[in-house]
């Protein structure tokens, strides 16, 4: 890592600073306002009940992933996954109308009116997917991805940790329209300029230190790819299906996320830039499945945690939980960011983001979101979190048992 | 199956054999959900987590009585102490506790009829039990006393170096190597580690499994200062410009870490960090070469070469 700053090849390090400059003000959009925000604006503001925004939110990760995967498909085919200016053009229409969609919003006032703008959010969502992760193989090389995804990650859960004790629709709204305010003509700029930095960018892709992925060295196999997706599908909604349902317990939000104590939220915003540090040191040295098991054992053992804490009716929260869920979250986010693109070259990158992204990260959470959503007024706390526990050992001791079954590595993908 | 595989599973067996015995030196009752009638006579000490529990008027319970969560209504005999710190707590008419009623937190319900034999202690008024206080050690004997573990830990690398030299290497090596590597996995072993414990050790059940885990965690920080110590040695030895045998080299190495070590905590206020993040060193090596059993290959040099 450190012969490349002595290189002083001032591209590769803009290309990187790039990727993580975009992915991380990505991420910190989809997680507070998309995610979090959506579902107060919903509730609070439009006044619909729990079921239905359930509802809204599972047709949006479905939209969602729809867009991303027919759009990765016609990408691969047209064989945008090359063309870097194209990309770039296109994460700047993408961006042209998130800005708009953000703005807008605050004039939707009835449910028929909120399932049309996401409708529409969902198809731009499912634009910039294979879009923006796409452009990882012209910006970042394969050695460096662990630390641009760990920095990505530790950038966006800071500042969504940090920044705000208050989660509330119309905080989001604001900071998010201030980020996109701010990123739009700066990748504006760099889509419609000429540049020689930009010029050796665009031709990146060639470069066998960027083309072939990590896994696609030592070739890699159908079963691989689909076990992948099929593990961090777990992993989102282990995560979004406990999570959601600790949103609405004020107890454990107060005394942690939402904490009125800046040193609290400070805690935890660390701890996830450590989580995302100690997964981008471990991305590169370790094996996947150690890490996927490292995710599974610290959310089962998290939500054993919150099962007792339940279970004793403790009347204050244990920064314990939130400290190890923060790790886990971080590393799990850390392998989304950089794993898609190890799995691919520049010419199947944008399907394959698309079903990674969407398939894994985007249906299991809406889905999961929604299922909690909806469970809140069904089933008490104490057994939800032992549903989400029973999921983490059920992915646990899935992968464990699987580590008995070598896979040939045969590129048939 | 592999020998050591196979010995590693037969203790694992042994140890769910010991929850066998009939009557253990201690026995409780524990109490964690749904409703329960007690009615018998019961030896051991009751612990409620939650739930709903009624102590009926004919039983009798010898030991005293933890209430941390749910519902407790005594009607019978309790011949200890009934601490009370969450819940709920009631006094039935004809209850009788035989020593103190300790009231730390939760709602207590008492009943006029109902008999106290030892007395009321509420708020900071608890006792707890005596602990004898250790003072620290004057400064030389707090010397000393490094220096000893300092010596005690070299004399351990040293027969370590001499019975197991490719484990100790391998730890060494995968440290001085890895090192981020290394403390990643240690800091990830720490953490996840102590609350995984911690967390077993609440259940009770689990704490001879705690005891046994906090051994193995103890001897991996042991074995993981002992691996930086024989990095240390080999410093030293280059530093000198000399050759030392593997056991002089492990000796010295690990007397100077564990002096150096002890000499970089005591920096104030990052101090602690510092020894920490050593420490995770040491650990995550040990954690990645299975303690010293293999070498460890991280998994971008056959990724990135292939």
């Amino acid at each position: 890592m450190f012969e490349r700053f002595k290189s002083r090849n001032a591209p590769v390090w803009f290309g990187t600073s790039l990727f993580i400059a975009m992915m991380s003000a990505g991420y910190y959009y989809n997680l507070t306002f998309v995610q979090i925000g959506l579902e107060d604006f919903g509730t609070r503001l439009l006044g619909l009940s729990t079921a239905a925004i359930a509802r809204d939110m599972a047709v949006l990760a479905l939209l969602t992933c729809g867009a991303a995967l027919f759009f990765g498909w016609w990408m691969t085919g047209r064989g945008w996954g090359r063309k870097f200016r194209r990309k770039l053009q296109l994460t700047f229409v993408v961006i042209v109308f998130q800005t708009l969609l953000t703005f807008l919003c605050a004039w939707v006032k009835s449910e028929t009116a909120f399932v049309l703008w996401l409708a529409v959010l969902a198809l731009v969502l499912g634009i910039g997917v294979p879009a923006m992760f796409s452009l990882t193989t012209d910006l970042v090389p394969v050695r460096l991805r662990g630390w641009a995804a760990a920095l990505t990650t530790a950038l966006s859960y800071f500042a969504a940790a940090g920044s705000s004790g208050e989660w509330r629709f119309e905080t989001f709204r604001q900071i998010s329209l201030f980020l996109l305010l701010t990123g739009l003509p700066a990748i504006g700029l760099l889509a419609f300029l000429r540049h020689p930095w930009l010029d050796a960018l665009a031709v990146q892709h060639q470069r066998p230190e960027f083309a072939n992925g990590r896994f696609m060295r030592g070739g890699v196999s159908r079963q691989q790819f689909w076990g992948f997706i099929v593990a961090m599908f777990g992993v989102y909604f282990v995560d979004s299906l406990g999570f959601m349902r600790l949103l609405k317990t004020p107890l454990y939000m107060e005394s942690a996320w939402q904490s009125p104590e800046f040193n609290i939220r400070l805690f935890i915003a660390v701890t996830h830039v450590i989580g995302a540090l100690t997964a981008g040191a471990l991305y590169t040295s370790l094996r996947v499945r150690p890490l996927f098991l490292w995710i599974f054992g610290i959310f089962a053992l998290t939500h054993l945690q919150y099962s007792f804490h339940i279970r004793v009716e403790a009347e204050s929260g244990v920064l314990i939980m939130p400290m190890l869920y923060a790790l886990a979250v971080s590393i799990y986010t850390v392998l989304n960011f950089a794993v898609w693109a190890d799995f691919s070259t520049p010419d199947t990158i944008p399907f394959r983001a698309a079903l990674g992204v969407t398939l894994s990260g985007w249906t299991a959470t809406f889905l999961s979101t929604s299922l909690s959503v909806a469970w809140i007024e069904q089933i008490p706390l104490e057994r939800h979190i032992q549903v989400v526990n029973s999921f983490s050992m059920f992915f646990f001791f899935a992968l464990l048992i699987f580590a008995f079954f070598p896979v040939r590595p045969t590129e048939s993908t | 199956m592999k020998p050591l595989r196979a010995r590693l599973l037969l203790v694992f067996l042994s140890l769910l054999l010991t929850a066998c015995g009939a009557n253990g030196l201690y026995q409780v009752t524990l109490i964690t959900d749904g409703s329960h009638q007690l009615t018998g006579h019961y030896p051991g000490d009751l612990l409620v987590l939650g739930g709903q529990a009624t102590l009926s008027s004919q039983a009798s319970l010898q030991g005293s009585v933890h209430l941390i969560g749910g519902q407790l209504v005594v009607q019978g005999h309790i011949v200890g102490d009934v601490t009370l710190l969450g819940g709920h707590l009631t006094l039935e008419p004809s209850a009788r506790l035989g020593g103190n009623l300790n009231l730390g937190g939760g709602a207590y319900h008492p009943s006029p009829g109902s008999v106290i034999a030892g007395r009321i202690h509420t708020g900071a008024n608890i006792p707890f039990p005596h602990l004898p206080e250790r003072d620290s050690p004057p400064l030389p004997g707090a010397l000393l006393q490094t220096l000893l573990n300092a010596i005690l830990l070299g004399l351990t690398a040293l027969f370590l170096a001499r019975t197991f030299p490719n484990g100790v290497k391998r730890v060494s090596e995968a440290a001085a190597q890895h090192t981020l590597v290394s403390g990643s996995v240690g800091l990830l072993v720490g953490v996840v580690g102590i609350s995984l414990l911690v967390t077993m050790a609440y259940t009770i059940l689990l704490i001879p499994v705690t005891l046994l885990g906090l051994l193995v965690l103890g001897l991996a920080v042991v074995l993981g200062w002992i691996g930086l110590g024989i990095t240390t040695g080999r410093l030293i030895e280059r530093a000198l410009k000399g050759s030392f045998s593997a056991e002089k080299s492990a000796f010295a190495g690990t007397l100077v870490f564990i002096l150096g070590l002890k000499l970089l905590a005591s920096i104030p206020v990052i101090g602690g960090l510092l020894g920490v993040v050593v420490t995770a060193i040491g650990l995550g090596a040990v954690s990645l070469t299975r303690f010293g059993l293999q070498s460890f290959i991280p998994a971008n040099e056959a990724d990135f070469h292939s």
